[in-house]
């Protein structure tokens, strides 16, 4: 597990060039977690400005938060958990409002969030965004190997019926993406 | 060839480049511009609903055949308006400088000064301005000279009564609608200083 360093030295002074996120806390922190912000905020964002605003303002609720991390869990789960209460808030918030496709238009989807160098993984981002915010959160867990009980934590919802729940997910996705999957 | 999700989500992945961090903005930048520039359309749709209300006074007071009063109130609601349009010029002219902390500190100076200022103002100023508006309605009537014949110690008490019946009111006016309007504006930017000096400081 990754032991917390919080230098009193690592920040800088504000000011329009340097940004508190440049810090030692970021290298060190969370730059070696940012794939996990990085797979959270794709799934809750369509646009690249959303998606940078967003995962800045994870960024900076870890940092914020840093002190409330007690060592109980993975300091991963932490930013799992970060990552996902941002990305709901600032969803519900509604200053970053969604589109939600009314039918299956997942190629436009696709073509309008071209964000992976592999095709599969735009197509399977796109077909996520499909399902409902609770149900993008438990399968990029579950995606990311979490286990049933990691999943029920962050998710904040029941152990028992994580795995009924994934199964129902998979189904949903595998119908969306229309036999591209097995 | 048919893939499973699990398959497409970690070959998807493989690549670097697909996870590419993203560049960081100065976040603290943006955050202290977004909120003040919504304080400044805030405050200038609060002051536009000064003119209305003039009107209104005008109007209300001139149906019930206080022309003089009417206009009386009008053009103290003009005045506040003028002198509101005034401060947010003043507001205005706060530069970003080079650290959005000091742009807030000096902002957050700023409409503590306002504040001060419209405090002393309806505290002092609307006793005075009330009583002339009360001399405009009473003038003719019974009551006024029932004023007049009183004792001058009487009248001293009745006209420092009602003033500072005045000035409490405005001023509890004054910052119960300062709360409601902008107390989560001035929270915010609370909020956002004590961030911004907690990272200078650590």
């Amino acid at each position: 597990m990754l032991v917390l360093r919080c230098n009193k030295s690592n920040f800088q002074p504000l000011n329009r060039k340097r940004t508190i996120l440049s810090s030692d806390f970021y290298t060190n922190s969370i730059l070696p977690y940012a794939p996990i912000i990085i797979k959270i905020c794709r799934a809750y964002t369509n646009c690249q400005e959303d998606y940078e605003d967003y995962y800045q303002e994870v960024c900076l609720q870890v940092w914020k938060s840093r002190n409330n991390f007690k060592g109980n869990a993975q300091w991963s789960t932490w930013i799992y958990r970060i990552s996902l209460n941002v990305c709901l808030t600032l969803l519900k918030k509604g200053k970053k409002k969604e589109e939600f496709p009314t039918d299956n238009i997942l190629a436009a989807e696709v073509e309008k969030n071209n964000f992976f160098t592999e095709d599969s993984l735009n197509l399977l981002y796109a077909a996520i965004k499909q399902l409902s915010e609770v149900d993008r959160a438990v399968i990029l867990l579950y995606l990311e190997e979490k286990s049933y009980k990691e999943i029920a934590e962050i998710t904040g919802t029941s152990a028992n019926n994580i795995g009924v729940r994934i199964t129902r997910i998979k189904s949903r996705l595998k119908k969306l993406l229309d036999g591209k999957i097995n | 060839m048919e893939k499973s999700i699990e398959q497409m989500w970690s070959n998807g992945f493989l690549k670097d480049e697909s996870l590419l961090v993203p560049k960081i903005n100065d976040l603290y930048n943006q955050k202290s511009q977004l909120l003040i520039e919504k304080f400044k359309r805030t405050y200038s749709i609060d002051n536009k609903s000064m003119i209305p209300l003039g009107l209104a006074f005008f109007a209300i007071s001139a149906f019930y055949g206080y022309l003089l009063l009417g206009v009386y109130l009008m053009l103290l609601t003009l005045t506040m308006f003028f002198l509101n349009r005034k401060k947010l010029k003043e507001l205005e002219s706060i530069s970003i400088g080079s650290s959005s902390y000091e742009y807030l500190l000096e902002y957050r100076q700023m409409i503590k000064k306002t504040v001060t200022f419209y405090t002393r103002l309806l505290g002092f100023g609307l006793p005075v301005m009330g009583m002339i508006g009360y001399y405009l309605y009473f003038k003719d009537t019974p009551k006024f000279q029932e004023f007049l014949g009183q004792d001058s110690g009487d009248k001293v008490l009745i006209v420092l009564g009602i003033g500072i019946m005045l000035a409490i009111i405005g001023v509890g006016a004054y910052k119960i609608t300062t709360h409601f309007v902008y107390g989560r504006f001035v929270r915010k930017m609370e909020e956002l200083i004590r961030d911004m000096k907690e990272l200078r400081e650590e």
